[in-house]
């Protein structure tokens, strides 16, 4: 999410910046949706989604003046979302990801599915991120949907590369198992 | 790392946020955040006015300067031709010679050739060596520095957008009295004093230039520690 290219100027969040409320209401409707969804993958929970959708919209509206352009409006309000949904799913369910645990998930390293024989299909891939543990949902929904490389999901979670690197193969792993058997049943 | 899956997600990357969060949301959200709405406005033009006091105080200077200048020049041969000083002298020459005395102490160099008949003769032949010359150098070197200054300023558009509008609109206010002077120039009969306040204006844009840039420069020392504080408290 490295922005190398210059950042054009956001002339909504200038508006903001000048005092226009219309901006505020449209900056909102710009980001609402992707944003609540983006929680939405890691939260995994709609009435949490929401109270992280607020909180980011006020605390980034607040922050709104000191906005440096070091990368776009909606990558800097996303960062917001991701970290306050992390919190959120921290509070509702303890740790967020223990290396132990997830490894005594009982998944042969060697064994991969085969993704060229599998039909995919949108909702059954949203329902098997559902039904994914929180760690793996969290490194997954970062790579896959967010597009945060392994460096910046290390940084997100403060967990190495290594972990990230085998958290998100695993992750896959067992979500194209429960696309197979989703997909069975 | 692009397998089949992920290319999945990546081509149908919109279908995925397809659930919408409860329309109230935003109603929480406006009520929450309607005092900083309300206050975004003023905390910007305080900012504002504190420098823009300060660009305003040597625009009016400068505008103030070549007003008193021009009334200097259009009412001298009457007004104070007449009033004291010198009247016996012919009105075309007092100002050329009041000036050329002072110029005389503070630069040897243009003293030489300010006499009015060598003077006349120089404007109609474009002369190199006319007063204005020596002038000319230490504008072109003013000019220079200016023109770094505005390099150095336009690297901040980005950052600051709204500001360096407003500065380089500031900027141009006195750019185009320098103008306005240099167009004078050549059927002046007052060339010296003329050269003096184009010197003076270039002067007064550096200055202006320099307080601008240390402005933006604690501008953005103030936001980079409030945006990192907010981007590493949420």
């Amino acid at each position: 999410m490295e922005l190398t290219a210059p950042i054009q100027v956001d002339e909504l969040v200038e508006r903001c910046r000048l005092g226009d409320k219309h901006g505020f209401s449209e900056l909102y409707q710009k980001y609402a949706k992707a944003m609540y969804n983006t929680s939405l993958r890691i939260v995994n929970h709609t009435a949490d989604a929401e109270d992280v959708l607020q909180e980011s919209f006020v605390d980034a509206f607040a922050a709104i003046e000191s906005f440096a352009y070091k990368s776009t409006f909606g990558a800097w309000l996303k960062r917001i979302v991701i970290n306050k949904s992390i919190n959120a799913l921290r509070k509702r369910k303890m740790e967020i990801i223990d290396i132990e645990k997830t490894t005594a998930i009982h998944l042969p390293e060697e064994e991969s599915y085969d993704e060229e024989t599998i039909k995919f299909k949108v909702e059954e891939i949203k329902k098997a991120v559902k039904d994914l543990p929180n760690g793996y949902r969290t490194v997954l929904s970062l790579h896959l949907f967010e597009g945060y490389d392994q460096e910046e999901i290390a940084e997100i979670l403060q967990i190495s590369h290594a972990t990230v690197r085998t958290q998100y193969m695993r992750a896959k792993q067992k979500l194209l198992l429960l696309i197979k058997q989703g997909g069975l049943s | 790392m692009s397998s089949p899956l992920e290319k999945f997600v990546l081509e149908n990357r919109d279908e995925f946020d397809r659930d919408s969060p409860d329309p109230r949301i935003w109603e929480k959200i406006r009520e929450r955040v309607s005092p900083e709405m309300d206050n975004v406005k003023p905390l910007r033009s305080i900012a504002f006015r504190r420098w823009m006091v300060a660009a305003a105080a040597v625009v009016l200077v400068s505008l103030g300067s070549l007003f008193y200048y021009s009334m200097y020049q259009n009412k001298k041969p009457d007004a104070i031709a007449g009033k004291s000083q010198t009247p016996a002298m012919p009105d075309n020459n007092l100002p050329k010679q009041d000036s050329s005395s002072n110029v005389a102490k503070s630069n040897p160099v243009m003293a030489t050739p300010v006499n009015p008949q060598q003077q006349t003769a120089t404007i109609g032949s474009g002369d190199n060596k006319s007063p204005e010359f020596e002038g000319n150098k230490e504008m072109y070197y003013y000019a220079k520095l200016i023109e770094l200054k505005h390099e150095e300023l336009k690297t901040l558009e980005k950052d600051e957008p709204l500001l360096y509008k407003q500065f380089s609109g500031d900027v141009q206010k006195l750019d185009s009295v320098y103008h306005s002077l240099k167009t004078r120039l050549p059927n002046n009969s007052n060339r010296e004093q003329v050269i003096e306040a184009m010197i003076t204006n270039l002067q007064l844009q550096i200055g202006l230039l320099n307080r601008q840039l240390d402005i933006i420069k604690q501008i953005k020392h103030s936001k980079k520690s409030a945006y990192e504080k907010a981007y590493k408290s949420v």
